[in-house]
C-alpha cells in the first residue's frame, strides 16, 4: 500500500518537464499497475517500443501527452489503492 | 459534413481486414507477411489505418516499427513501413493523409522539441518507383542504396541482380522535416476534410493544433539558430 501511496504523491507533484522525472513515472507506475509495455502502449495510443523509449528515459512525449501519461497511471493506481483499502477495511 | 473516413491506430481485431487489403494477393515489391506476422505488427508497432465507414471497412494501412529498447542501449531506428491504400481511394490525398498521422504521432511521441531526435528510415525496393512522391511529400529523403541480407523472411519474390543480390534505397527523415509535417497534422485535425470526405482522426495521446503549431514554431527557432 505504501508504495501505490509514495507513487501518487510523487507522481502528482512530479516536474513533467524533466525528462528522467517523466522515466520514472512511467517505470514506476507501470511496475505498480503491473502493466506490460504492450498494454501500456494501447493505453497511451502509441507503439510499445515507444513505451519502452520512456521508461528507459530515451525519449519522451511532447509536454501535454507527458501529464496526459500520468493521468492515467496516476487513475490505474488510484483504482488499485482503492481496491486495496476496500480489502484491507472488510473483516476476514 | 458528416465523418466518413475514420483514421485511427489498429486494434486486433482489424488484423484480419488488413492482411485482406494488404497482402492476400502478393505484389511485386511489396514484403510478404502471413495473418499472424500482421497480428505482430498490431501488436508490437503501430499500425495506423482508415476506414471508411460508408461501408468498404478498411481502405488503408500504414505501420511504423519502434524496436523496443532498454536503459543502456542506444535506441535503434524506427522505421516508416510504407502505406497501402485500396485501389478505389488512390490519388484523394488520403494516403498522405495517413503518412502525416503517422509520423506526426511517432515525432509527437518522441522527442518533438530535440534538435536530434533518434531517426526513422523507410527502404523501398530499387526497381520500385511507386512509392517515390509519397515519401518525397512526406518528407523523406534519399539517403544510400542498402543490401537486404540474404534470407531475410518475406523478400524472396523481389528482383535481386546479376549477382543475386537484393538491394533496397534507404531514406531518412530530416529533423527540420519536423516543422512541415506538424503544420500539416494540425491543418487535418483543424478541418476534418479530406477531399470530398469528412474525416475523424484519433491522433497520438493528447494531439491537439496549438500545441502543434508551438512545436513547430520552437523547431523553426531551432533551425534559424543553426
Amino acid at each position: 500500500m505504501e508504495p501505490l501511496k509514495q507513487f501518487l504523491a510523487e507522481a502528482k507533484s512530479a516536474d513533467l518537464r524533466d525528462k528522467e522525472m517523466f522515466a520514472f513515472v512511467v517505470r514506476e507506475g507501470l511496475t505498480l499497475t503491473g502493466m506490460s509495455v504492450r498494454d501500456a502502449g494501447e493505453l497511451f495510443r502509441t507503439a510499445p517500443g515507444t513505451v519502452s523509449r520512456w521508461e528507459n528515459g530515451h525519449t519522451a512525449p511532447a509536454l501535454v501527452a507527458r501529464y496526459a501519461v500520468r493521468d492515467l497511471l496516476v487513475n490505474r493506481v488510484t483504482r488499485i489503492a482503492s481496491a486495496l483499502d476496500q480489502r484491507v477495511a472488510v473483516p476476514a | 459534413m458528416p465523418a466518413r473516413l475514420h483514421f485511427t491506430l489498429a486494434t486486433p481485431v482489424d488484423a484480419n481486414a488488413i492482411f485482406d487489403l494488404v497482402y492476400k494477393d502478393p505484389q511485386p515489391f511489396l514484403k510478404s507477411a502471413t495473418l499472424s506476422d500482421v497480428q505482430d505488427w498490431i501488436a508490437n508497432g503501430s499500425c495506423w489505418i482508415v476506414r471508411d465507414i460508408g461501408g468498404a471497412g478498411i481502405i488503408g494501412a500504414c505501420n511504423i516499427r519502434v524496436p523496443e529498447t532498454n536503459r543502456y542501449d542506444e535506441p535503434e531506428p524506427a522505421e516508416f513501413g510504407g502505406i497501402f491504400i485500396h485501389s478505389e481511394y488512390r490519388v484523394r490525398g488520403i494516403s498522405d493523409a495517413l503518412g502525416v498521422l503517422a509520423l506526426a504521432s511517432y515525432f509527437w511521441d518522441n522527442d518533438p522539441e530535440s534538435p536530434n531526435p533518434i531517426p526513422i528510415i523507410s527502404h523501398v525496393h530499387v526497381q520500385n518507383p511507386d512509392p517515390l512522391g509519397l515519401l518525397a511529400r512526406l518528407g523523406f529523403v534519399f539517403d544510400k542504396n542498402v543490401p537486404v541480407p540474404r534470407g531475410t523472411p518475406g523478400f524472396e519474390h523481389m528482383p535481386v541482380d546479376e549477382n543475386g543480390q537484393l538491394w533496397g534505397k534507404e531514406f531518412r527523415w530530416p529533423p527540420e522535416g519536423r516543422i512541415h509535417l506538424f503544420r500539416e497534422m494540425a491543418k487535418l485535425l483543424a478541418t476534418q476534410q479530406i477531399d470530398k470526405y469528412g474525416v475523424c482522426i484519433v491522433p497520438a495521446l493528447a494531439m491537439v493544433e496549438p500545441e502543434l503549431e508551438r512545436l513547430a514554431t520552437h523547431l523553426e527557432g531551432l533551425q534559424t539558430q543553426q
